[in-house]
């Protein structure tokens, strides 16, 4: 497994008399991982996630994406190509006045000749299930197909890692699960490493590892399973544990013997079902 | 209310006008409007008329559609063949009133600035109806293309109109969510003197123009990350395309222009 994101003791303040908002950070992304970092407001998340594409660059500590070390900025285009990244407000990073044009807009920087450009933005619309949306202006579509068409531009560049900065967060539930969805096809079909930044504990269930930052360090680190279901470790980083989790913990305070780990719907349902010939 | 600004006035329409590339538009309109204005021969005046009339036809819009843009422009002809028809003092007097005279060659005059005004006006709204404002944006780029050599920032200009194209109708609709919002919180915007509802704008302009700053901000941020570095190395995903017809229309305007000199020898 070769790693796509590599943090090492990466510090961040934003002059000299700042407090540290990142501090020590290191971690690894694997090629294909779908990681989540997990915080409340001002833990420091999107200001990390900014480093993985070399928006930031450190000063203390290295970040290596895709291979390359982001201190060189003659690299940042590249490494920006292999990382892309969706923004948390759909209105403020489409760039063109059409849909077609902005799923282009990174092609274009990026010098792609005409044919090679047409067939890709025309592809990355249809994965995304952008069809017959192709000319239509940004501020006529839905906040779920705008950030479609964000990612939609993500994927023209073929990047080997997405990056979700609160990306959902501004979406009403149907959106959510219409981008939710799709990231989770992108992975699955094209292989692309999935890095989403979220305080929504239901999102940061889809992961296959969470990292939870509190006050810019890393406070947790491990599976959905281990992290949603310690209410109090969530407790502690000011975050609250999935209305399930609490549900199912209360249920095991109240002796009904459920068994650890349980984070969704069905799994709920599935644990109590089970124990309806004991009773 | 502006729900079409991306649009603009544009009418879609499977037509000739429609089909022509934005760049042989413009240069066609440009060379129309310097000759047009140019000569006063009888000649290229009637070929000027028909050169419009055939363009109109070709379009296929219905003239309702010319009338909205045209109101205010009517009123400033009228106004103008005025202005003409009681200032030129040649020719035989027509009128002859003690407060005022008219002249035969104010008539003149007056018809023929109308007349100039009324076709200018209407081959501008012929390039707005058929014309995206998206591709009318491209087609100046190409060819403002040549300035870059004197450091015309083209490419820069073209990208800060189309990102505005992008944000009028976003910034309309945050504008009208301020206004409600204070409308909520007991502002008043209709009532009181003239001074009093524009200070009642206000609290209008200020979170409006913060929030902008904002979203400049956030743009900025997100062309970055999508690797945006200036127009240096960038290709285009639109592509405009010079084909028969364009060469056939430019080649009729050209040809408007050496009859308009020829003739301006003759008089």
């Amino acid at each position: 497994m070769t790693n796509d994101i590599h943090v090492d003791h990466l510090y961040f303040r934003y002059h000299e008399q700042a407090p540290y908002v990142l501090h020590d950070i290191s971690l690894t992304v694997k090629q294909g991982e779908w990681l989540t970092i997990l915080g409340h407001n001002g833990s420091g998340k999107s200001t990390l996630a900014r480093f993985f594409n070399a928006l930031h660059v450190p000063k203390e500590g290295k970040v290596i994406s895709c291979g390359i070390d982001t201190k060189h900025a003659n690299e940042w285009v590249n490494i920006r190509r292999q990382v892309a990244m969706v923004f948390q407000n759909p209105d403020n990073q489409i760039v063109a006045p059409t849909v077609e044009d902005d799923v282009a807009f990174g092609l274009e920087n990026a010098g792609i000749p005409y044919e090679e450009m047409h067939e890709r933005v025309y592809r990355s619309i249809e994965r995304l299930g952008l069809r017959g949306l192709e000319t239509q202006e940004p501020h006529r579509l839905s906040g779920g197909q705008k950030q479609r068409v964000a990612l939609a531009g993500a994927l023209a560049l073929r990047p080997k890692v997405i990056v979700l900065d609160e990306a959902t967060s501004m979406l009403d539930p149907t959106g959510r699960i219409e981008v939710l969805s799709m990231v989770e096809k992108l992975r699955k079909e094209e292989n692309i490493t999935i890095i989403t930044i979220t305080h929504d504990v239901t999102e940061a269930m889809l992961a296959d590892r969470i990292i939870v930052l509190h006050e810019g360090s890393m406070a947790y680190e491990g599976t959905p399973d281990e992290i949603l279901s310690d209410e109090n470790a969530l407790r502690k980083v000011g975050l609250r544990a999935p209305f399930i989790v609490q549900m199912a913990n209360e249920l095991k305070r109240q002796q009904v013997p459920l068994p650890n780990g349980v984070l969704s719907h069905e799994e709920l349902v599935t644990s109590l079902c089970k124990l309806k010939p004991i009773t | 209310m502006f729900d079409n600004v991306i649009i603009g006035q544009y009418v879609p329409r499977n037509s000739l006008v429609h089909k022509i590339d934005p760049r042989a538009k413009l240069l066609a309109i440009l060379l129309f409007i310097i000759f047009l204005f140019i000569s006063r021969h009888p000649v290229v005046l009637s070929l000027a008329i028909v050169i419009t009339g055939t363009t109109f036809i070709l379009a296929k819009i219905p003239f309702r559609y010319y009338i909205k843009g045209m109101r205010f422009i009517a009123i400033l002809i009228f106004f103008t063949f005025l202005l003409h028809l009681f200032m030129t003092r040649e020719g035989t007097v027509i009128v002859d009133w003690p407060w005022l005279t008219v002249y035969s060659g104010g008539v003149v005059e007056g018809s023929l600035i109308a007349l100039r005004l009324f076709l200018l006006v209407l081959m501008a709204s012929l390039l707005t109806l058929t014309t995206t404002p998206i591709d009318l944006t491209d087609g100046m780029e190409r060819l403002m293309k040549p300035l870059k050599r004197i450091r015309v920032p083209t490419h820069e200009l073209a990208l800060m109109m189309s990102i505005a194209l992008r944000f009028i109708p976003t910034l309309l609709g945050e504008t009208s969510k301020i206004v409600k919002a204070q409308m909520a919180r007991g502002a008043n915007f209709s009532e009181g003197s003239l001074w009093k509802r524009l200070k009642s704008l206000i609290p209008i302009l200020i979170p409006l123009f913060v929030q902008s700053f904002k979203r400049a901000e956030d743009l900025a941020i997100a062309m970055e990350a999508r690797g945006y570095g200036g127009g240096e190395g960038r290709t285009k995903f639109r592509q405009l395309r010079w084909k028969r017809n364009d060469s056939i229309a430019i080649g009729v305007f050209v040809m408007f222009a050496l009859l308009t000199i020829v003739f301006g020898f003759i008089e």
